[in-house]
């Protein structure tokens, strides 16, 4: 799949499920929820959309969905205009919002029947399908129940199932695992792995464990900005690609040791987290392998006993908190190297 | 296809109506409406003529109390709270917000009109058909249906007010505040103005002759007999003596019902036109403001 770097042309294209164009929110002339934000989600991928609270994730949705109005910028879901009025948009789109509220008076069936009349889906396509979509996610045993009485993991089931009933192409999911304990953690998780062999999803979260287990990309937030964007391979490879992590132990003088041997190889570079947990980051054209032989034949010399290898490339977490730290430090720059309208990137949130 | 086009109204009105009738709210205000046209029809059984006693089973409709219940529909139809949830479960689904707004307003309207005919009309039945010790003052057809359409129409009024005020200031209670501020002493203005035909409480004194009225009535006999004002004025005080306890000093009349001797007609005509005008215009804004509300 080829990732966008194109120049945005201020004209639709159908082949983004998801795209946006210098998209900004300021609420009351004074906070940015979303600032300057152009990004594309291609079509077929499950999007993981990361940031820390409060990053903007939930206001681009409520932008996508028309659900609040951009103060500047524009967004398109399948080639077509987001707004308040755009139907067609949101008939293609499954909104499953954080800690969703229902009306509790009403029992799932009846919900799921609601929300199927809204997409005007006629009573013979509409009512077998929310029988299955019930039983699919395993909500049969509390049909009969009002919605007031379900459990937060219930809850959230009857989201999912609600953002089903459209059958929509794009599934939107905010939190979809917040609040959830780790058997329904564990079904969501499967649910979008399944769902997405058909449809484009994009995950709202900041757990980034989720996003490791099913994302094929992914969007980092911060600020407001989209300060990553791309296939999470390439997040992993560019930030933590050439490192990994030694977990030791050994008597405070081989430890010392150790670290002075490191210190003195050419082809690493070390950074102590603690005495016992050592970063080697791979330097110049040796390959890792070979670096990694030198790194552990000075650990056997110093008489180090080693634990454990921890290869970087798995550490979404690390290559994250990375970029956010990145992106605090850039300061000022970020506004120096934002693109003007006259010759705007979308996707040029990429790292 | 025309069926397809309206279903999500369809569905919106039958989830608000129900959420209506399950509200502490609704159920009280019809309990307490029928026990209301109950004691009226028992107090004016034996001396009311029939328009009149329609006039008194309309007045705490047009006057008070339940238009406060009517205006509360209205605020807390969209307010802050209600609208979070909206916003998730239905907003975010494929219909327009006017199709939300029209539903979430239908439905109100529905509530209010099935309250006051559930109230009223029943009692207006046996009042009418019963055989009772008061002189014959029959009400005409056209007379019923030209007198209830125009209390219907004050009523859909009062809530798209409280409707505008709820969508305007997001907060019900706040909203309330505002229109009961407003609304009260809109009796006096209009006086003021020489329009007391459009306040509410010359509507109800009124009402006996609209009553009374056929196709064929001459415009003259819009003139509203004094005769059927002092009864209602009488009715009127009665019933807020009720509310309000045994006045201190018993000589001294209460002056919220007072007739405005200047206010002599009506015409039904007008009178409906400067109801429904207003219905359109509050809902239009309501509209224009949900517009451009961030959700």
């Amino acid at each position: 799949m080829k990732w966008p770097h194109g120049e945005a042309t201020g004209v639709a294209d159908e082949t983004w499920a998801i795209e946006t164009e210098h998209l900004t929110k300021v609420y009351a002339g004074e906070v940015i929820a979303v600032n300057d934000l152009s990004f594309r989600v291609p079509k077929g991928v499950i999007f993981g959309f990361l940031g820390p609270n409060g990053a903007g994730k939930t206001t681009t949705l409520r932008l996508l969905l028309g659900l609040q109005r951009p103060t500047a910028g524009r967004a398109w879901i399948f080639g077509r205009a987001c707004g308040p009025q755009s139907v067609t948009v949101r008939r293609l789109v499954g909104y499953l919002p954080t800690n969703p509220r229902f009306p509790g008076h009403l029992k799932p069936f009846e919900y799921l029947d609601l929300v199927g009349q809204l997409y005007r889906i006629p009573a013979d396509v509409r009512r077998p399908r929310i029988a299955s979509l019930l039983r699919a996610v395993g909500l049969l045993g509390v049909a009969d129940q009002r919605i007031a009485t379900l459990s937060t993991g219930e809850t959230t089931r009857l989201g999912i199932a609600a953002s089903l009933v459209g059958d929509p192409l794009l599934l939107l999911w905010d939190e979809p695992t917040a609040g959830l304990d780790p058997a329904a953690r564990r079904f969501a998780l499967d649910l979008i792995r399944e769902l997405g062999r058909e449809r484009t999803i994009l995950v709202a979260t900041h757990i980034l464990a989720d996003i490791d287990q099913v994302c094929t990309h992914v969007g980092v937030m911060h600020e407001g900005r989209m300060i990553f964007c791309g296939p999470i391979a390439e997040m992993k490879r560019r930030l933590r690609g050439d490192s990994f992590f030694l977990d030791l132990e050994g008597t405070e003088e081989n430890l010392r040791q150790l670290a002075g041997m490191l210190a003195a190889l050419p082809v690493v570079s070390t950074e102590w987290l603690d005495p016992r947990r050592v970063r080697i980051a791979v330097n110049g054209e040796v390959s890792r392998a070979e670096a990694l032989a030198e790194v552990l034949r000075r650990v056997h010399q110093a008489g180090v006993v080693l634990h454990g290898v921890q290869t970087g490339l798995g550490a979404t977490e690390d290559a994250y908190l990375q970029l956010l730290q990145e992106d605090e430090l850039h300061g000022f720059t970020r506004f120096q190297d934002a693109p003007r309208p006259a010759a705007s990137h979308p996707g040029t949130g990429q790292a | 296809m025309l069926r397809d086009l309206l279903l999500p109204t369809q569905a919106l009105v039958r989830l608000e109506l129900r959420t209506l009738f399950r509200s502490w709210l609704v159920r009280l205000w019809l309990a307490a409406a029928i026990v209301l046209s109950f004691l009226t029809v028992l107090t004016g059984w034996s001396f009311l003529t029939q328009p009149v006693m329609l006039a008194s089973l309309v007045f705490p409709f047009l006057v008070f109390p339940w238009f406060v219940v009517v205006i509360i529909l209205g605020t807390s139809a969209v307010s802050s709270g209600q609208l979070e949830a909206a916003a998730d479960g239905i907003l975010s689904r494929p219909i327009t917000r006017l199709e939300y707004l029209g539903a979430a307003w239908l439905a109100r309207a529905i509530a209010v009109l099935l309250v006051f005919v559930v109230a009223v009309i029943p009692a207006a039945l046996i009042t009418g058909l019963a055989d009772r010790p008061v002189k014959a003052d029959p009400v005409t057809t056209y007379g019923a249906v030209v007198g209830l359409g125009i209390v219907v129409l004050v009523l859909l009024g009062i809530l798209s007010l409280g409707f505008l005020m709820g969508v305007l200031l997001r907060n019900a209670w706040v909203a309330l505040l505002v229109v009961l501020f407003v609304w009260y002493p809109i009796n006096g203005v209009l006086t003021t103005f020489r329009l007391a035909e459009f306040s509410p409480i010359s509507l109800n004194q009124a009402l006996p002759t609209v009553f009374r009225k056929s196709w064929s009535t001459p415009a003259a006999s819009d003139q509203v007999n004094p005769l059927d004002v002092a009864i209602l004025q009488q009715q009127a005080d009665e019933f807020l003596r009720v509310f309000s306890g045994p006045p201190q000093r018993p000589e001294r009349r209460p002056e919220f019902f007072r007739h405005d001797l200047e206010y002599k007609d009506i015409r039904p005509g007008r009178v409906a036109l400067s109801y429904t005008l207003p219905v359109l215009l509050f809902f239009g804004l309501s509209y224009l403001c949900f517009w451009y509300r961030d959700l």
